[in-house]
């Protein structure tokens, strides 16, 4: 039986928390009532298998999907009942990139600014430092229709980062950058959560998630199957394994023994 | 057998692989097609009746084609003999087939130009990584297109009648059967290289929007050409009215007809009719140079002349030359289409590279009455938008049409001055014309006020995700709906107010009130209309992915017949019975006033209507992702 969440007033620890979040589309069940604890500070990586339901976790989060079932709390608010103030706290790089394709780079970053009712001063400067982070400069005119996968992907972070918020929830931040551009975005979501902000990441590469985050949650079938410190979880499935071992032993990914497609490469 | 020399044998045998991949393609082809008509998944209900209606209007149109495929083969049999036969018979099956041939070679050309510019054709990449050379897979794309529907639909009629026009007059048979084969490989390359020539152009946005945003234009400026020359008629009829016969005349030849002289009159006519018979014949025998070049032509030429009575009219060589042409016109377009092709596939992701602008941002000035964040939402949606093909459509077409209308009904114009434009007086008719430039103006903006979310893309998403409201929300693009809908406008009321410069001059701010007044009604439909129906759509195209949600098409057509009638029905009342062009600004004046105080509240409950809606927006968006 679950347990209500404790009101705002009750300080947690947790930049996120959520008690039986469900979400079907029809008959399908794409998150199968989950709990997750996401510690303020932390660098928390989410995984799953395609498909799993992560992608429709972090909309009923962001508040793009509403549950179908269960409680959420973020940043110790509700995000149903106080929508406007959660978002004001939050930055997202959502699966769809979510930028106007018809609007030039800067342009979708002003949009972000002034909606977040940052002052000029403080966006020109922001903007600034953020494209030449992401090696956008000289496409900062450039409508993003005309962007590649892998600039859209920067801008969207740039977008995520420039309202500096407390949490930042990303769908695949690294899929499609480049591999400088990917380093520096690491360090500088390393150093957010060392300054007290909360990272919430999905990834299909295992090596990243193993490298920075400090806690994982793994889902499979709509279902968190195992949640905890990384430390804890190495400590719990046997000395000396790596995070892509304890995750194929959780979800049961079957293997291709050597006796399997025999005609590939003959 | 061993698994390599399976390997080599099949890399050896040309005819089997080549009979293989024509396969592969042909059912790439209709598997698309059969894919097509069973849709995806959708997730809302909404979604799903619209594809549901879609396959129902795409297996209407298959029994069309297939009904008529085999209508076309019965009239085969019956023109077949008829063509052999002469006299009217064959003047008929001539004109039906020229103009049938004619009315094909036009669809195709069309349905390929529109397939190839909706992104239809094939996907380059997925070709150049198949183990199949340039020339082989280009031979493969010109033989699946004769598995294209429309020439499908032709195929049996066309097989039937030339067929029984070689069994019934064996000497043209080589001709006329030859001629059917190149026909439809002609109509094939034709239609192929079409479509090649329009990805070339279309595979760059800019060039694509730009292209198409012309094309459109013209296409509109020419369909005014019929009006400007019945004007022009009318003119001319005027100034000469003495040409027309006097109905003195005319009762005359009433009266002769009646007389036993008429009598032998009539008879020489009907002699007349046969000569006029014989014109028909001539006519639909002579194939004009100009003319001959189209296959439809070509292919019609050679098969009048090698049928018929002997000796027919013209020679057996015309069906020679006729198959020549054809020849001719094959091995041209097959060069060019291999060059397209080439060109294509050497760069299948080829564009020319991103336009850099300088790096400004939106516009930091807050509108009057507005909140920064709604201000922020109006910003994004106006700079959007006149970026795309549609919201450029919509700022100019209001004025293009407005300068044929405004000419053809100026004062002094033929219809300016007649009857019915004398009575209403030239005031009146100004004051109509504001009226329609108000109209084509809301008009204009419908694909973008009746489905303000949808145009959004994965813009949608940023605006949910950002901090803000949904009145601010409603509100921005309410405002941005205004400021573009008076944008296209005034330039239009300038082209009346040329036109009608005699017109009071209070006419036209009375007109601008009449639009705040309009658009002040129309708003919240449109802001409700959008969350209600939303469509992701592609305002950088003119077809079905451009346009707004088909019901919510409708229910705004409705809903701006109903707000204009308001200030239609005060301007008429002001201007044609108390003829006082300031009781027309007074009354527009508190029109607009009241409209928009009735205004605010709607779109206050639009508001929250999108708040209870906005995962279905969002979903809307993601349907298309």
């Amino acid at each position: 039986m679950s347990h209500p969440l404790p009101s705002p007033e009750e300080p947690t620890g947790l930049a996120l928390e959520t008690r039986g979040l469900t979400r079907t589309f029809g008959d399908f069940t794409a998150v199968d009532g989950i709990d997750l604890r996401v510690p303020a500070g932390s660098f928390y990586g989410f995984l799953g298998p395609n498909g799993a339901g992560k992608s429709t976790t972090i909309k009923c989060l962001t508040g793009l999907l509403r549950p179908t079932r269960g409680e959420m709390r973020i940043l110790g608010l509700d995000p149903l009942a106080e929508p406007v103030a959660v978002k004001r706290r939050l930055g997202v790089v959502p699966e769809d990139l979510a930028l106007f394709g018809r609007l030039t780079g800067m342009e979708n970053l002003s949009f972000v600014a002034r909606v977040h009712g940052l002052p000029r001063e403080v966006f020109d400067q922001r903007a600034g430092e953020l494209l030449e982070l992401m090696q956008l400069g000289d496409a900062a005119g450039t409508l993003v229709a005309d962007y590649s996968h892998g600039m859209r992907k920067k801008l969207s972070l740039a977008a995520a980062f420039l309202p500096s918020p407390r949490l930042l929830f990303l769908d695949e931040p690294f899929e499609g950058i480049d591999a400088v551009s990917s380093r520096q975005i690491k360090r500088l979501l390393q150093s957010f959560a060392h300054r007290g902000g909360t990272v919430f990441l999905t990834s299909h590469v295992l090596e990243i998630v193993e490298r920075l985050a400090d806690h994982v949650g793994i889902i499979h079938r709509g279902r968190l199957v195992t949640q905890g410190a990384m430390d804890d979880l190495r400590a719990g499935s046997g000395e000396g394994r790596t995070l892509e071992e304890i995750f194929l032993d959780v979800v049961g990914a079957g293997t291709v023994d050597d006796g399997g497609l025999e005609w590939l490469g003959g | 057998m061993s698994e390599q020399a399976r390997e080599g044998a099949r890399e050896r045998s040309g005819s089997g692989d080549r009979g293989r991949l024509l396969w592969a393609f042909l059912w790439l082809r209709w598997r698309t097609l059969a894919n097509s008509l069973g849709g995806r998944s959708r997730r809302t209900l909404d979604a799903r009746i619209q594809a549901w209606v879609e396959m129902l209007i795409k297996v209407l149109l298959g029994l069309v084609l297939g009904v008529g495929a085999v209508g076309l083969a019965i009239g085969a049999v019956f023109a077949a003999p008829a063509l052999e036969a002469g006299g009217k018979g064959r003047v008929v099956v001539l004109f039906v087939l020229r103009g049938g041939l004619g009315f094909l070679l036009v669809s195709l050309s069309f349905f390929s130009v529109f397939q190839a510019a909706r992104g239809g054709g094939t996907r380059m990449t997925r070709l150049l990584l198949l183990p199949v050379s340039l020339r082989r897979l280009h031979g493969l794309e010109l033989a699946a297109s004769l598995a294209d529907p429309w020439l499908l639909f032709a195929v049996p009629g066309l097989m039937l009648l030339t067929g029984l026009v070689a069994v019934l007059r064996p000497a043209g048979a080589l001709a006329a059967l030859l001629a059917l084969v190149l026909f439809f490989a002609l109509l094939a390359t034709f239609a192929t290289t079409l479509a090649f020539a329009v990805q070339l152009v279309f595979r760059n946005r800019r060039r694509a929007e730009w292209v198409a945003l012309v094309a459109f234009i013209l296409f509109m400026t020419l369909t005014f050409v019929p009006v400007l020359l019945d004007e022009h008629g009318g003119k001319r009829a005027r100034e000469a009215p003495t040409e027309a016969p006097p109905a003195a005349e005319t009762t005359a030849k009433q009266t002769e007809k009646e007389s036993p002289e008429g009598g032998e009159r009539q008879a020489a006519e009907r002699s007349g009719d046969a000569g006029e018979s014989g014109e028909a014949e001539e006519a639909a025998e002579t194939f004009p140079i100009w003319l001959v070049p189209l296959p439809s032509e070509a292919f019609t030429l050679t098969l009048a002349r090698a049928s018929g009575p002997q000796p027919a009219v013209g020679s057996r060589a015309g069906a020679w030359i006729g198959v020549g042409i054809l020849v001719l016109e094959l091995l041209l377009l097959y060069r060019l289409s291999l060059v397209l092709w080439r060109r294509l596939l050497a760069n299948p992701e080829a564009s020319s590279g991103p336009r850099r602008t300088e790096a400004g941002s939106l516009p930091s000035l807050t509108l009057p009455g507005l909140s920064p964040v709604a201000t922020v939402v109006a910003w994004a949606q106006l700079r959007a938008v006149w970026r795309t093909l549609q919201g450029r459509l919509a700022l100019v077409m209001p004025t293009l049409t407005l300068v044929v209308l405004a000419f053809v009904f100026r004062p002094g114009g033929a219809v300016g001055s007649s009857k019915v434009g004398s009575a209403m007086g030239p005031a009146t008719v100004a004051a109509l014309l504001a009226l329609g430039a108000v109209a084509l103006a809301l008009l204009g903006q419908q694909a973008i006020l009746l489905n303000q979310h949808g145009i959004d893309d994965s813009g949608l998403s940023l605006t949910l995700l950002g901090p803000l409201s949904s009145q601010d929300l409603v509100l921005g693009k309410a405002v941005a709906g205004a400021v573009s809908t008076l944008v296209s406008l005034l330039p239009a009321l300038l082209v009346v107010a040329v036109f009608h410069w005699r017109a009071p001059p209070l006419l036209w701010p009375a007109a601008l009130l009449a639009a705040v007044a309009t658009y002040a009604l129309f708003a919240p439909v449109a802001a409700w209309v959008s969350v209600v129906l939303p469509k992701a759509v592609d305002l950088g195209q003119i077809g079905k992915k451009g346009q707004a949600h088909q019901g919510a098409a409708m229910v705004g057509m409705l809903s701006l017949g109903v707000v204009i009638l308001p200030v239609a029905g005060m301007g008429l009342v002001a201007l044609a019975v108390w003829k006082s062009p300031w009781l027309l600004l007074v009354s527009q004046a508190f029109l607009a006033v009241v409209c928009c105080l009735v205004a605010f509240p709607l779109l206050h409950l639009a508001g929250g209507l999108l708040d209870r809606r906005r995962e279905a927006l969002f979903l809307t968006v993601a349907e298309r992702e």
